[in-house]
């Protein structure tokens, strides 16, 4: 087949599929190619990466190439980093991990050479300084002090004269420099220029309105500067002047936008913008070195490995204080990465308490479990290197009920894989919803890798306490739902109530999540009271329930009223009784006992502490650790004295939360105890259960000092101690002694909240 | 009258009403003599192009321009990016990922019904 064209037709085709060619290679192969890489950044795809450097190395792109730079290579990487760049971050508090969607990041290395074209071209902007702000951070980690310094002068002398000559970010990245150099003189120098800079703004605010409020702005950046120069100098005492001025800053700053958004009207929540910041960390440091008298710092190093000796490298291992441990990390904060080896350290850490937190890949925790303990914190002491290695644990398997194994029997088996070195394990149970879940602690003190309880025993548990109104109907049926999805996981812990390891993390390999932890039970079936309950028909299922158990004795009837009616009425008392005398949950018991306990009804009350030892006894379960410390408070209220310290003895070292650990101290200091001996206590069981984080080792100790010589104290903390121990929660501490009374104030905080 | 005569006084009859006054130009592009004649011939000279050779040689010049790449920009990676959109549940007794959740939930109602 042959077609008949002209020349001229030809030719001029020819050009136009050129000019097509040319047009696609310049214009929309690019934007094709951005799109591309764009999609693949976003959904997780290395190869994005080397499409968008392509695409930046080998095309002008006009217009949109700083927009490109910002987008990829500045924006996100000061917020989020440096942990986003790996896939979950851990921590004794909390763990998170980014969810579905892990954006692709470029190392600092491959952005480099477009920041530093960003900050070429870019006019004076907030990108800009977000840009020489990432690049001055990678210089800092490479000591290339002076590229740093010519840097953040250069773009200083650029904001001169722009809208941005009151952005002080840089000028304070500069004394961070200077500081890291230890050019102290220069910093403070440069502080004082930012300080002077700002008495001239609030001058000229206030020429302009005369109502302007407040002083000059401090922020809290500067002051932490100050204070660090005076820090390093050793110059203590100045460094706390300097740390109270910070604060008194701070709090006049929040009350003056507090006071803005009351005119505004704002949601009220919104006003507390700072609880606890870094400044109030800072002074309570500064206080613990010049209680020390420690000029110098320590430091903190250790080793990450796998229990199998496997050293993990390249972990991300950021150090956390009071003031930042229940946040995800962010850009500024500090951190290391292991190395080869799974080694890693900290020098120059300021004597304070911390805890590490652990940014890393999901590779690193799928199927193991770092061991922890939320309540412990590394002490740094001056010239003290503190050695903590973290071990990663393997996760525990299951072995049943699992995959949604139906339970139609009254007995039931849990069983897991035994743990060596375990002394004891505990089983948390809970149960699925569509918007979360409830797990909650329910056996403890489980010697064997198995547990093997009735169903009814299950029945008695609850999720929660109900609070009413309104009534949820799932919290209330519990256990007894056969519709309801159960969950429960294993904990293994060593005789000293460390925990060692468990079942619940992340499952993510198929071989991991094999046996999944739910399960159903479908031993009985839902009563026409339970659907007058679900649908929310509180008052028709109190009544159906009611008839039932008039009628025929029905437990199950009788367990839901006790969990319906109000607690404060006659006929709670009686139904409460009556459901224990049935014996079919030990939790039952405990609810009776905890009753008696409130109304001192120690007849009753021992009665049924008989009662629910028996039912333990009969069914193998092990006493759990609340409910014998508080059986021992219930024992000290009563004056047996020696039977409460020996309880006491037992159970608050054998788990970590140290329930009621306060009374104890008082015990032993009431008894006489040798000082040696009650400070033990105090610094190893520190009672957390109060509303202020009590130093227990220090209040002790300066208890101790106080009172030693001091016969009239003594008597007084004696008799407020007496007090304390009966149970009285009212009353005021009679002593003159500050050391006395904030001793007592602390226990009744701590066991009576 | 010669039939070749007889032709002749037809189509001269028929033509009779159209005049040719650009014989010059004509001329010229039948027969060329100046430069710009020669252009002006080769310009408007008809040629014969087989489609099929032609058409291939085009698209080899346009995949190897820049097609190749385009057709690249257009195919997003498939397995890899499916694999991305998994999601993570926390279920309080593990974390998992949604699929395998909801393929154990699947599995266990299965064997549920088998049994």
């Amino acid at each position: 087949m042959k077609v008949k064209l002209k020349v001229k037709q030809l030719v001029i085709g020819l050009l136009l599929v050129g000019v097509l060619i040319f047009l696609t290679n310049t214009v929309i192969f690019p934007e094709l190619m951005l799109r591309k890489a764009n999609q693949e950044i976003a959904a997780g795809q290395e190869q994005g990466k080397g499409r968008m450097l392509q695409l930046l190395d080998n095309y002008k792109l006009g217009y949109k190439r700083l927009d490109i730079i910002r987008d990829y290579m500045i924006e996100a990487y000061d917020v989020y980093a440096p942990h986003n760049t790996m896939e979950i971050y851990v921590s004794p508090a909390f763990s998170s991990w980014s969810h579905g969607d892990r954006p692709v990041r470029f190392a600092i290395e491959e952005r480099l050479p477009y920041l530093l074209e960003y900050v070429e071209r870019a006019p004076v902007n907030g990108y800009l300084f977000r840009a020489v702000d990432q690049i001055v951070r990678h210089y800092l980690d490479e000591k290339l002090y002076t590229l740093a310094e010519t840097l953040l002068l250069e773009v200083e002398a650029r904001k001169r004269g722009t809208t941005w000559k009151n952005d002080h970010r840089l000028s304070l990245l500069l004394v961070e420099l200077y500081i890291e150099q230890g050019r102290l003189d220069d910093a403070e120098q440069k502080l004082q220029e930012i300080q002077e800079q700002e008495r001239e703004n609030f001058a000229r605010l206030k020429a302009a309105d005369p109502n302007y409020p407040g002083g000059y702005y401090q922020s809290e950046k500067w002051s932490q500067l100050q204070v660090e120069i005076s820090l390093r100098r050793g110059e203590l005492m100045l460094a706390l002047e300097q740390v109270d001025e910070g604060i008194r800053h701070l709090r006049a700053y929040d009350d003056y936008f507090n006071q803005l958004r009351e005119q505004w009207g704002e949601e009220q929540h919104l006003t507390a913008i700072r609880d606890y910041s870094p400044l109030d960390l800072l002074k309570e440091k500064i206080l613990h070195q010049l209680d020390m008298e420690a000029t110098s710092r320590g430091s903190i190093s250790g080793h990450i490995s796998r229990f199998t000796g496997e050293p993990l490298s390249g972990v991300q291992v950021f150090l956390r204080d009071r003031s930042n441990v229940n946040r995800t990390p962010i850009y500024r904060d500090i951190y290391t990465v292991t190395d080869q080896n799974g080694y890693y350290s900290f020098q120059d850490v300021l004597p304070g308490a911390y805890q590490l937190g652990l940014g890393l890949s999901l590779d690193y925790v799928d199927g193991w479990m770092w061991q922890h303990d939320r309540y412990q914190w590394l002490k740094v002491e001056q010239q003290e290197t503190i050695e903590h290695n973290l071990t990663f644990m393997p996760l525990i398997d299951l072995k049943g009920p699992t995959n949604y194994d139906v339970v139609a029997e009254e007995q039931l088996r849990f069983e897991w894989e035994e743990v060596e070195g375990a002394a004891y394990y505990g089983l948390n149970l809970g149960h699925l919803r569509e918007d979360g879940h409830t797990l909650v602690p329910l056996f403890s003190n489980i010697t064997q890798p198995y547990l093997e309880i009735p169903v009814s025993e299950l029945y008695g548990q609850e999720f929660g306490v109900v609070f009413e109104p309104p009534i949820d109907p799932i919290t209330v049926l519990s256990f007894t739902n056969p519709e309801h999805t159960f969950i429960w996981s294993v904990s293994a812990y060593t005789a000293d109530g460390k925990l060692l390891t468990q079942s619940n993390g992340y499952r993510l390999r198929e071989d991991l999540a094999h046996n999944l932890p739910f399960f159903k039970l479908h031993e009985r079936e839902l009563s026409l009271a339970d659907q007058l309950l679900l649908e929310g028909d509180v008052e028709q299922a109190k009544r159906a329930y009611l008839l039932a158990y008039r009628n025929s004795q029905d437990i199950h009837a009788l367990r839901m009223l006790t969990r319906i009616i109000e607690k404060d009425t006659p006929e709670y008392e009686a139904y409460l009784t009556e459901l224990a005398s049935f014996g079919q949950s030990s939790n039952e018991l405990k609810k009776v006992l905890n009753f008696y306990k409130e109304r001192n009804d120690w007849q009753s009350y021992h009665n049924w502490y008989e009662h629910y030892h028996q039912y333990l006894q009969i069914h193998g379960i092990a006493p759990d650790d609340y409910t014998e410390i508080t059986h021992a408070v219930a024992l000290l209220q009563q004056g047996f004295y020696q039977e409460a310290r020996s309880l006491f003895e037992t159970y608050i070292p054998r788990n970590q939360y140290n329930y009621y650990a306060s009374l104890w101290l008082a015990l032993e200091i009431y008894l006489d105890s040798p000082d040696d001996l009650v400070l033990q206590i105090a610094e190893n069981y520190p009672d957390r259960s109060g509303l202020t984080q009590v130093d227990w080792a220090r209040t002790t100790r300066d208890l101790q000092q106080a009172v030693k010589e001091d016969k009239r104290a003594q008597q007084e903390l004696k008799a407020a101690l007496e007090v304390i121990l009966g149970g009285e929660r009212e009353g005021d501490i009679r002593s003159n002694n500050v050391y006395v009374r904030a001793f007592i104030h602390a226990v009744k905080d701590a066991a009576f909240r | 009258m010669s039939e070749q005569q007889r032709i002749k006084e037809i189509l001269d009859q028929e033509l009779n009403h159209l005049k040719f006054n650009r014989q010059v130009q004509v001329i010229r592009r039948t027969h060329p003599k100046s430069y710009a004649d020669w252009i002006r011939h080769y310009w408007n000279k008809e040629i014969e192009v087989p489609v099929i050779p032609a058409a291939f040689a085009l698209l080899l010049f346009i995949t190897f321009t820049s097609g190749a790449r385009l057709i690249d920009q257009f195919s997003i990676g498939t397995s890899s990016h499916i694999a991305s959109e998994r999601e993570l549940v926390d279920t309080g007794a593990g974390i998992y990922w949604r699929d395998m959740l909801q393929k154990g939930e699947q599995e266990a109602n299965e064997g549920k019904t088998k049994g």
